[in-house]
């Protein structure tokens, strides 16, 4: 698999904290990422300077080989995200949400009305279209949080935490779309804090702390080399790995 | 210019759709200009009666207090919590920036046509050829403090600290602009401060344009408000941060 | 104890937002100060005088301005023609003497926007004077104009709906963002959640007040209160300024519609209050209505004490 994007001593502070330090990371083409790492890690800097909302210190950003900031549209066309926090118009119907969102990517007419069909028809909510997202049960609006993401076909999607607070079936629908996703060719790269979405997903898995990469590994081969170690669950090797101290910096 | 195209024509639905603005912008000046009308009814004559005075004087002050709205609306996507969406969309921020800023300036200035519609029909002000030119002069305030509004609501830290008190100062700005009652002053060191009001100069020059021929002004005013407008248009983008834009409304946010 | 701790809580809230009460704090006085001096000269009635032959310009300098001069409340300026008609809109000449078309000093056209028996008044009247080389007699014009403590206090009422809506409006959040469900959990009742705000934004707007009655009493020289006066004020005004925030908050939506409705409705209570055109000369119906009016209550308080 050849590289779709790759992060080379990315680096940030705040008021000379050091959050992220010389962080180089590769996500392959058509894999599913798990990103992974205690609170205050630097997992969401580290996303926010890749996906340009955040100014970075140092270091550079490549997509399919070409810097981000030399064809940042490019890359952001193909820059899918699903925020942590369900970035929808509550007083927006479902079909409009997702319209809007995806018209910000140059698509109108026809094929605008098709991706938008095919995005809410993923996700399961073709039939509740016409309704506002208020009236939505937590797992509903986590569903259209994705279908405002995915719309635009991205080559790579970030997934910033997107199971939050939903019920176990929501929650499975929701990680069979992003199987089946991935199985189309969209490249996930997957963060999260619950362990057996991550091994039932991804196929590699990355654990940031303080800063920096403590653990990258294709998942399999990091479980075995654990194993070895007496740690047999990936709850087990995180807690091996970034310890047991309580984590309370701020986000 | 298409994806300004598609935030603008997102913007103008969400403006004309919010109740609350365009009843402040149409309800309540035609309300406050019946209200002060009927006030000060026998204190003026016929030729120019008090609802010709409030007609013209309340609607440049509703105007400047939409700029409260307009630093809301700035604000809009931090309180829905779909900032984030903007960022990594392909757009520019001086695209977010214009689609908010054009599309609170063109429903004021809608509301603005309606209400100086229905003030020449019913209190009969004697506008015909100039109606164009108010028009002109109002829009030209309305872009001025939706301009004002945007920098406070995209480009300042101070946020949620300004929002409370910003419309104090354009309160005594509408008093001292003679919104609420004419305040008229021979003492030079007064008129000067009188001066200091934005809303003193936009009333006179719709006097002037309206009952002393003086066309000149008008424009001068609204030439100037256009560019008080660019400029903080500008600084709006100029200073546009994407934190502030994602965080900035949330509870306990301060720098 | 639930009210108590709703204050409490509130006031220690507010004591993070420094810059917002050091603003609100300075603000009114700042307001006070230049409403004030707006009218420093006591009630004044402006002549303009627009002369078109300059031959009646020494005529008039020895028999109307020496008139008008000694008027009491009379103050007299020539006009600039091309914003005549401005200038009497905007207040700056209540009227003006026109000798455009004249050749004698009581031989003027009076140019006015006020109503017709008014202005027909006022011409006889500075006629007479010139012809009697008298002061010019404007009793049967007089109205009832407010003292500067009551102009002051009408201020610091609206002014003070405005500012103590900006400490009831986290009320508005409170409720979106379910901090006040969480006084329900602890069964505080709804009533004890909005005295114990109503308490707080008191107790802040108290102090606000006492500290622009202070400043006021130091340096606007019109303004007279005496120490017990102050307390009284201060407190009625603090009282009704919280009643009517914690109203316009409860009705609200939003921060910015609470706001903008408090601005709003605070510049409408004070126009039918009296504080800009005398309660007298408003037709009966609003005289009536101006009785609802929170800053007539203050104008009379200010009577009586």
């Amino acid at each position: 698999m050849s590289a779709l994007l790759e992060v080379k001593d990315l680096s940030k502070s705040f008021s000379d904290k050091k959050v992220v330090e010389k962080l180089t990371l590769t996500v392959l083409e058509g894999e599913i990422l798990g990103f992974l790492g205690p609170n205050g890690a630097g997992k969401s800097t580290t996303v926010k300077m890749i996906i340009d909302v955040e100014q970075r210190d140092d270091g550079e950003i490549y997509f399919n080989g070409e810097k981000t900031e030399d064809k940042m549209k490019v890359f952001k066309k193909a820059l899918g995200v699903v925020p942590q926090d369900i970035s929808i118009y509550d007083d927006l119907s479902a079909y409009d949400n997702v319209r809007f969102f995806c018209s910000l990517y140059g698509y109108k007419g026809q094929e605008l009305k098709n991706r938008v069909k095919e995005a809410l028809e993923f996700v399961g909510l073709w039939d509740r279209r016409k309704e506002i997202p208020s009236k939505f049960s937590g797992g509903m609006k986590r569903r259209l949080n994705i279908a405002c993401s995915i719309a635009h076909s991205p080559k790579l999607l970030i997934m910033d935490e997107p199971t939050v607070g939903i019920d176990p079936q929501s929650r499975n629908h929701i990680l069979e779309t992003i199987k089946t996703l991935n199985k189309r060719g969209t490249t996930i790269v997957y963060v999260s804090h619950y362990m057996e979405e991550i091994d039932a997903i991804c196929n590699r898995i990355v654990i940031m702390d303080h800063g920096i990469i403590v653990e990258d590994m294709e998942k399999e081969r990091l479980k075995e080399k654990y194993r070895q170690q007496g740690f047999t669950s990936l709850e087990e090797i995180f807690l091996h790995l970034t310890g047991t101290d309580l984590r309370d910096q701020e986000a | 210019m298409r994806e300004l195209g598609v935030l603008l024509s997102y913007d103008m639905k969400r403006r004309y759709k919010d109740g609350f603005l365009i009843g402040y912008n149409i309800i309540f000046p035609i309300l406050l200009t019946l209200l002060l009308g009927y006030l000060l009814a026998g204190s003026y004559g016929k030729e120019f009666t008090s609802y010709h005075y409030y007609s013209l004087v309340i609607l440049p002050f509703c105007i400047a207090m939409a700029m409260i709205t307009a630093a809301y609306v700035g604000k809009e996507e931090a309180y829905k919590k779909t900032a984030m969406r903007f960022l990594y969309a392909p757009i520019f921020k001086t695209q977010i920036v214009l689609s908010k800023l054009l599309s609170c300036t063109v429903i004021i200035s809608v509301c603005n046509i309606i209400v100086l519609l229905f003030v020449k029909l019913v209190f009969q002000l004697p506008i015909y050829g100039e109606f164009w030119a108010i028009i002109f002069l109002l829009t030209a305030e309305a872009y001025c403090f939706c301009a004002i509004g945007m920098f406070i609501g995209l480009g300042m830290k101070n946020f949620i600290v300004i929002k409370n008190i910003i419309n104090l100062p354009l309160c005594a700005a509408a008093i001292l602009g003679g919104a609420f009652y004419p305040i008229g002053t021979m003492n030079d060191k007064l008129e000067l401060l009188l001066k200091l009001s934005p809303l003193t100069w936009i009333n006179q020059s719709m006097f002037r344009y309206l009952y002393d021929g003086d066309r000149d002004y008008l424009y001068k005013i609204s030439l100037i408000l256009i560019l008080i407008g660019t400029g903080f248009t500008l600084l709006a983008i100029v200073r546009f941060r994407k934190e502030e834009f994602i965080h900035g409304d949330l509870p306990g946010y301060e720098k | 104890m639930g009210i108590y701790l709703v204050m409490k809580n509130n006031l220690r809230r507010s004591l993070h937002h420094k810059l917002l009460f050091g603003i609100t704090f300075l603000l009114p006085v700042i307001l006070c100060l230049i409403a004030g001096s707006i009218k420093l000269g006591g009630p004044s009635f402006r002549i303009g005088i627009l002369v078109g032959n300059p031959n009646i310009k020494e005529t008039l300098n020895e028999k109307v301005y020496p008139i008008i001069e000694i008027s009491k409340g009379m103050k007299i300026e020539d006009v600039k023609e091309a914003s005549l008609n401005t200038d009497l809109i905007s207040g700056k000449y209540h009227v003006v003497m026109d000798y455009r078309e004249s050749d004698a000093p009581e031989n003027f056209e009076l140019l006015s926007f006020q109503n017709e028996s008014k202005k027909a008044l006022l011409h006889t009247s500075i006629q007479e004077a010139i012809r009697n080389h008298k002061e010019i007699n404007l009793s049967g014009l007089s109205q009832k104009t407010l003292t500067a403590t009551q102009r002051s206090v009408a201020l610091l009422i609206t002014l003070f709906m405005i500012i103590s809506t900006i400490h009831a409006a986290p009320m508005i959040l409170d409720r979106n963002n379910g901090t006040y469900t969480r006084y329900r959990f602890a069964s505080i009742k709804s009533g004890g959640y909005v005295i114990g705000y109503g308490l707080y934004n008191f107790i802040i707007t108290f102090i606000q007040i006492s500290a622009s009655i202070l400043i006021l009493s130091l340096v606007q020289s019109g303004f007279r209160l005496n120490f017990m006066a102050s307390i009284i004020m201060a407190v009625a005004v603090a009282l009704i300024s919280v009643v009517f925030s914690i109203l316009v908050s409860l009705f609200s939506k939003s921060e910015v519609q609470a706001n903008i409705t408090a601005s709003s409705l605070a510049a409408v209570l004070s126009l039918l209050g009296g504080a800009f055109v005398a309660i007298e000369s408003m037709p009966k119906l609003l005289q009536i209505l101006s009785t609802i009016s929170p800053v007539r209550w203050m104008i009379e308080l200010t009577k009586l004490l």
